[in-house]
Order: structure tokens, then C-alpha cells, then sequence
């Protein structure tokens, strides 16, 4: 990708360090990724403090970076303001950007941050590896699971047929070279995702045409027969351990091949969320979270508008709005919403200036996220940023406040301890982070 | 008339202010222009005075104004806001408004011996009104709505009058052209330019590109169209494109390429048909002026627009053209230095 003034360089879009991971994604959709890590907490004793009643997190990640001005907070009329007017939302007193008329009628349900801050103003490397797992201070260079591995691990259930984390990619950038994929670090790849780029459904789930279901299952029998005696033989080595969860994981898969089958939907659905890939893939991501998947993470791109940002954001934002209504709308119907909680988030914003190309560049210092459902206050417009958008006015928020928030909403203690490989006990998020209050049920 | 020599183009004028201008409308018998301007107002700008300044007049837009066109005492504007406005450039006050479109009204043309005034807007219709009185002609249609395969939202840029005012002309994202009779409101013609529009949807899923002007000849026989040839999406880093198509058959008939990571965004026949002039909207660095040869693919002349152009007008009798743009409007003429 090609960036000009000075904002970002090639080197920036061109990181590939998760070599563990990014290896494994080619396989199965990357369900492998379980073979090459460690599983330092998968043991029995601490799996069953996973069960949490059902809770999901559903993460709508606006890869490439939305604009707060064409979404949650519009500065209509102000030098950064652009061409796009305001509505009226159902919380009064605020008002959105035009192109999103159908989550305007909803807003009394979703809880907006647009005094989200952060480092972070580039689309990967180690500030997106920072903000994804927190933005933390406390670690130095000890490497930290992300937000989607950690709620993956901790929502996940015992004995769960399906998978605990899927990823599904609308475009390759933000995807190849794992710059902005899910990371488990210590936690072990078996909380990593299994990840589906531009498509609905991850490659080869059925076997192969040669071989039956019931060969499938025997050829599977054999094998878990061998690595039992080779596991045990081993001293339970937490390696092969893994490896023999993998396994169980593909099986699973190929058991849930249905749930990334759309088209028996009715009709009147589809339309509801509309045409649009990120549309087809928000009605996986409903079937997931549906089936008990705790951890989706939905990546719509690409909106890295440094040329014509108005053009994309005309083009990204209607569908924005109308696949995220119809997702609450039909999470809500099916009586998820009380126990699913949907966030939109980014690896950042976009700057208030309008750059020579009527684009935006990056911004890290003040942009807007959102949480609906599970645990959440709707209604709820928290922090402001200036008159013309250019930095938090009121009540600033972290990538570490924020997630102890998600935390909190979905019943998990955002002080909970892990234990890294080197012994030292790690918090879900830093010692003394406190959740948003103001946007918590 | 002796054709101005492209040699001696210059600036001679400059005016700076904050913001960009989108628009410039030439006032006849004078120096005198109009701007629309992202900052929602209006200014004019008297280059006649040793000291050139914008004077802001009319503010009641909302939205960016996108395009102006003056017809005898009335300005006429096109906003983002979806209205036209029409205002008494002598008194300065505003004669009417008018809830012309849907969605935003990206320009206008004007044909003023036949008191016509086209409007496009991304609602996908081009609207006929009596330039005189506002009062809607016909609407014309016949572009899709919706981008194919992902079903993002269609954007209608351009539209032009033929010099005799019995055809207009309007062009989408998708690069299609349509020509419509302006008296029947009959479609005459529509073919599809290629080379500006790119889908790429598996890179980052969305559309991007379009026809962002055209222009009849002199002649009205051939329509050229400009934009960017596309590469890529959401940065610019295409070759500025420039095409002419034998409408009627619409088979092309010229293309030139111009500089790279620009967009073409305004195009002018000179009224002789010396040359055809490209300026660069989207770029980097502002990109040139260039005057192209409309015989044969070849650039005549490349002079630096110094600023990011999004606004074109000729002068008194084509000898001089106003340009309007990021942070400045500009006069230019072909005396020597």
C-alpha cells in the first residue's frame, strides 16, 4: 500500500512477525494455529472457571480506521468538519453523521466513547499488537494475549463443540502479515482464531470426496488413539497436549459446517443486512454467536481514506449502518442482545485536518468506539472531544479502560490474574484500570 | 481573435484563504468571480484591484458548495446541503431555495440562451430547471442506483450542456455516459468509458473512481470525459485520464494519460478548440495545469497549478481562465512575464 505526506510508509504495512500464526492461517482457515503454540492454562483445574453463562462478544473492527467525523462524532460546519450534515439520534441531544439514519433511530440502545485515546496512529505493528491487547505500561516487553484471545479464553465453555474464535475478513490488508490479527501470546493457540478472509466460510470442511464422514471419524478414532499413547508417554507434555486439541478442534469445525451456511435464511433477513460481503458475514457471525461461539471478531474494511475520504465514507458508512442495525436488530429478536455484547472498534481514527486529497490521514488521539448489548447502559454518550475534533475535551478514555469495561460487561474480571511463561502473574488489564462506569448497565 | 499563447501562461493574481474552494464562476464584463467554498459560504473576488481579496456574501448553504454558475444578474449554487440556491448578485441578497435533489448535488451546467440549468446529484438524477425562475423542467434517469456485486451506493459526478444547447450529458461512478435530448428529455446516447473505475473488492472492498467532468467540443461532435485511471483505491496514485468519445457511436476517440497520482477534476475546451485544458483535484502536490492537444493524444503545455484544483472558469473572451482550489483562488493569463 501506497501512502503519501509523509503519514505512513511501506514498512508500516508489511509486518510479519506472528510467524506462529500467520503459518498456520493457510491451513483450515487457520484452525492449525493450535499445533505450533503452548497452552500454558488449558488444564482442567483452571477450565472451569471459563463458564460464563453464555456471555458473547461480537467486535465490529473498522480495519483501516473509520472516521469519527462521517460516524459517532461530527463537528458539522467546523473547518474539519466536512461535507456530510447531522441527524437527530433517538438519545436527543445528540446527533450523528447523515449516513447512518438507521442506527440514529437506535442509539438509545448502544452506549458511544468518542474520547477513545491511544498511541497507536498506524494500521500494524507493535503500536496495533499495543492497542489490541490494552495499550499497557505494566508489562514491559512481555508480549500480552489480545482483547479477542482473552475473551475467546475466558468466555469460552467447557466441552464446547464449536469453535471459541473466529475471525471473518471483508479485505486481505489488515489480514495478510497478521497486522492486525488476533494474538494469544502465553495463552496458548487454541485461543486463537480461526480466521476467514473475503469469503463466508473457512476452506475444506468437508472431507475430502474419496473419504466418508464415517472414514472420516475412524481415520480420526485411530489417530487420537495414537496421540493419547503419545501424550501420555511424553509426561502429558503441554505441546502435545495442543496438539491433540487441534485436532478436536478441525473435528468440530467440519461437525459446524452449517453454521456458515447463510442460505437457508429467509429471505427478508438477508435484505435486511443487504449485499454487501461485510453484510453476508455479519449473518455468520449472528450464527456463531447463536450457536454458543463466544468470541467473534467481524473485520470490515478497508478505510484508510487519506484520498477522497468522502467518497469512501459515503460508499463504507450506509452499510456500516445498515448491516450493524440489522445485526442488533436481529440479535435483539432472537433474545441474544441481553447476553451478546457487540463493540465497534478500530486500530484508530482519522485526523481532523482534510489532507490535499480530501482525505484523512491516521489519528490515534481522539476517536469514537461503541457498546451494545450485554452489560451496557444504552443511551449513554460518553466523553467529548473539542470543537473541531482534535483532542478529548471530557473524560478520556484508554484501550485498557476500555476493555476492563468490556470486561465488566460480559461478567469477567478485568482484574483477573494470568500466569506468564517467565512466572509472573499478568492482569487482564493494568493494576488499578477502572472500567467506564458511566456506560455500564 | 488571436489564440492566447500557451507559452506565456502565468499566474497573475493570487488569493489565499484557509479551506478549499470548490467552485468559480466567471462574472462577464469584468474580473469579477464567484466561489463556493468548503467552509458552507460564498465569496467573490474583483481580480481588477491591485489587491485582490475573497469577500464573503452569501452563507445560508449547509454544506459544502459544489458548484456556481451565473446567469445575467443571479448566481445560481449547488450544495452538499441538496438544495440549489438561486441570489441577486447586484443587491446581494438571495432570490430563492429550492429542495432540488435527494442525495448531494455534485455541479451544475448552465445553457443560457435556453434559460436551461442542469443539476446532478448522487439521488442518480440529472435535473432540467428554467435557469430564470428555478422552476423544475424534467428530471432524467437511467443510471443505475446501486454499484453491482456489493451494492454500494452509485454517485452521479458530471454533467454538461452541448454548446447549442440541444444535448446534455451526464457520467457516474460506474463511467457510464448518458446523453439525453435537453428539449424532449429522449435519450440520444450512452456508452461506457473504461479505465476509471476499479472494483477491488478483494483488496479493500469497495469501489472507487468515476467520471469527474466532461465536456462537449466546440463543435458538440465529441464528448471528452476526464478523471483517473485507477490503480488503486483510497489513496490516489493513478495517472489523471483524459478520453474523448465520438458520442454518437461512442467509440472513443482520444485518450491521453497525465502526470501520476492525480485526478483530473475540472476540463475546458478552449471556445476555438485550440486546446483542451486538465486540471488536477486529488494529488499530492497540486499536480499542473495541462493543456492537451485535442487532435492528437499529446500535451501541449504544463504549467504548475500550485494548489490541489477543483474549480475552472474562463475569462473575457478565454483570455485569461480562474482557477479555485486548496487554500486559493488564481488568475491566470498568457501575457508575458
Amino acid at each position: 500500500m501506497r501512502f503519501r505526506g509523509g503519514v505512513c510508509s511501506p514498512l508500516e504495512h508489511q509486518l510479519g512477525r506472528r510467524v506462529f500464526l500467520g503459518s498456520a492461517a493457510g491451513a483450515v482457515g487457520g484452525v492449525a494455529a493450535g499445533v505450533a503454540g503452548l497452552d500454558f492454562l488449558a488444564s482442567p483445574a483452571l477450565s472451569t472457571e471459563l463458564h460464563r453463562g453464555q456471555k458473547r462478544v461480537l467486535m465490529l473492527f473498522l480495519s483501516g480506521g473509520a472516521s469519527q467525523f462521517e460516524t459517532w462524532d461530527p463537528k458539522p460546519g467546523r473547518p474539519t468538519g466536512g461535507p456530510f450534515q447531522t441527524i437527530e439520534t433517538s438519545i436527543p441531544g445528540y446527533r450523528m453523521c447523515e449516513l447512518m439514519p438507521r442506527m440514529a433511530t437506535r442509539m438509545h440502545k448502544t452506549a458511544v466513547i468518542r474520547s477513545f485515546t491511544s498511541p497507536n496512529a498506524d494500521h500494524g505493528g507493535a503500536r496495533v499488537d499495543a492497542i489490541l491487547s490494552g495499550d499497557r505500561q505494566d508489562v514491559g516487553p512481555l508480549r500480552t494475549p489480545s482483547i479477542g484471545c482473552m475473551l475467546a479464553r475466558e468466555l469460552s465453555r467447557p466441552g464446547s463443540k464449536v469453535p471459541d474464535h473466529v475471525g471473518l475478513y471483508t479485505t486481505y490488508v489488515g489480514f495478510n502479515n497478521n497486522v492486525q490479527v488476533d494474538f494469544a501470546a502465553f495463552l496458548g493457540a487454541a485461543h486463537e482464531p480461526i480466521n476467514i478472509l473475503n469469503k463466508l466460510a473457512p476452506d475444506d470442511l468437508a472431507p475430502p470426496t474419496f473419504l466418508s464422514d464415517r472414514d472420516h471419524r475412524d481415520r480420526e478414532t485411530l489417530r487420537e488413539s495414537l496421540a493419547a499413547g503419545f501424550y501420555h508417554g511424553r509426561g502429558r507434555d503441554k505441546t502435545a497436549a495442543s496438539h491433540r486439541t487441534a485436532y478436536q478442534r478441525v473435528r468440530n469445525l467440519m461437525d459446524s459446517h452449517h453454521l456458515f451456511d447463510i442460505s437457508k435464511e429467509p429471505s427478508s433477513l438477508r435484505e435486511r443486512y443487504g449485499n454487501s460481503l461485510f453484510a453476508q458475514q455479519a449473518i455468520v457471525a449472528r450464527r456463531l454467536i447463536e450457536a454458543g461461539v463466544p468470541f467473534v471478531r467481524l473485520n470490515r474494511g478497508w478505510w484508510d481514506s487519506h484520498g477522497e475520504n468522502f467518497e469512501i465514507h459515503a460508499s463504507l458508512v450506509p452499510d456500516l449502518d445498515q448491516v450493524m442495525s440489522a445485526l442488533l436488530e436481529d440479535l435483539e429478536q432472537r433474545g441474544l442482545l441481553q447476553d451478546t455484547l457487540v463493540v465497534t472498534f478500530a486500530e484508530m481514527g482519522r485526523t481532523p485536518t482534510i489532507n490535499g486529497m480530501r482525505g484523512r490521514d491516521h489519528w490515534g488521539k481522539c476517536w469514537s468506539v461503541t457498546l451494545t448489548g450485554s452489560g451496557i447502559r444504552g443511551g449513554v454518550v460518553h466523553g467529548s472531544t473539542n470543537v473541531d475534533g482534535t483532542d478529548v475535551a471530557t473524560d478520556p478514555v484508554t484501550a485498557a479502560q476500555f476493555f476492563a469495561t468490556i470486561f465488566r460487561a460480559v461478567g469477567i474480571d478485568h482484574q483477573k490474574e494470568y500466569i506468564a511463561p517467565d512466572g509472573r502473574p499478568v492482569l487482564l488489564t493494568p493494576y488499578d484500570t477502572q472500567p467506564v462506569a458511566a456506560v455500564l448497565a | 481573435m488571436n489564440l492566447p499563447n500557451l507559452e506565456h501562461v502565468r499566474v497573475a493574481k493570487t488569493v489565499n484563504r484557509p479551506g478549499d474552494f470548490l467552485s468559480v464562476a466567471h462574472e462577464p464584463d469584468g474580473d469579477r468571480v464567484w466561489l463556493g467554498h468548503t467552509d458552507f459560504r460564498i465569496y467573490t473576488i474583483d481580480f481588477a484591484v491591485e489587491k485582490p481579496e475573497a469577500q464573503e456574501v452569501f452563507a445560508e448553504h449547509t454544506s459544502y458548495v459544489s458548484s456556481l454558475v451565473l446567469h445575467g444578474d443571479s448566481l445560481i449554487s449547488a450544495s452538499w446541503d441538496r438544495t440549489l440556491r438561486w441570489w441577486n448578485i447586484r443587491d446581494r441578497k438571495p432570490l430563492r431555495s429550492v429542495a432540488a435533489h435527494q442525495r448531494w448535488i455534485r455541479q451544475l451546467d448552465l445553457h443560457a440562451s435556453s434559460n436551461r440549468l442542469a443539476s446532478v446529484a448522487d439521488d442518480m438524477t440529472c435535473k432540467l430547471w428554467e435557469a430564470d425562475s428555478g422552476k423544475p423542467v424534467r428530471t432524467l434517469s437511467g443510471f443505475e442506483a446501486r454499484i453491482p456485486r456489493w451494492d454500494y451506493p452509485n454517485k452521479l459526478f458530471a454533467c454538461a450542456f452541448s454548446p447549442d444547447g440541444r444535448h446534455l450529458a451526464a457520467a457516474d461512478e460506474l463511467c457510464r455516459v448518458v446523453v439525453w435530448e435537453a428539449d424532449s428529455g429522449r435519450e440520444a446516447a450512452r456508452f461506457d468509458a473504461t479505465g476509471f473505475f476499479k472494483e477491488d473488492w478483494d483488496r479493500n472492498n469497495h469501489p472507487y473512481g468515476g467520471i469527474r467532468c466532461l465536456r462537449f467540443s466546440p463543435d458538440g461532435r465529441t464528448l471528452a470525459i476526464a478523471g483517473m485511471e485507477n490503480s488503486d483505491v483510497a489513496i490516489i496514485n493513478g495517472k489523471g485520464l483524459v478520453q474523448a468519445f465520438d458520442w454518437q457511436a461512442g467509440k472513443k476517440t482520444y485518450e491521453q494519460k497525465i502526470g501520476s497520482n492525480v485526478q483530473l477534476e475540472c476540463l475546458a475546451y478552449h471556445p476555438q478548440a485550440a486546446w483542451l485544458v486538465t486540471a488536477v483535484g486529488g494529488a499530492g502536490n497540486g499536480g499542473n495545469i495541462s493543456f492537451l492537444d485535442p487532435a492528437e493524444p499529446k500535451v501541449l503545455k504544463d504549467a504548475p497549478a500550485t494548489m490541489q484544483t477543483f474549480g475552472f472558469a474562463w475569462g473575457e473572451n478565454a483570455e485569461s481562465f480562474y482557477t479555485a482550489g486548496r487554500g486559493k483562488a488564481l488568475k491566470w493569463h498568457f501575457a508575458p512575464a
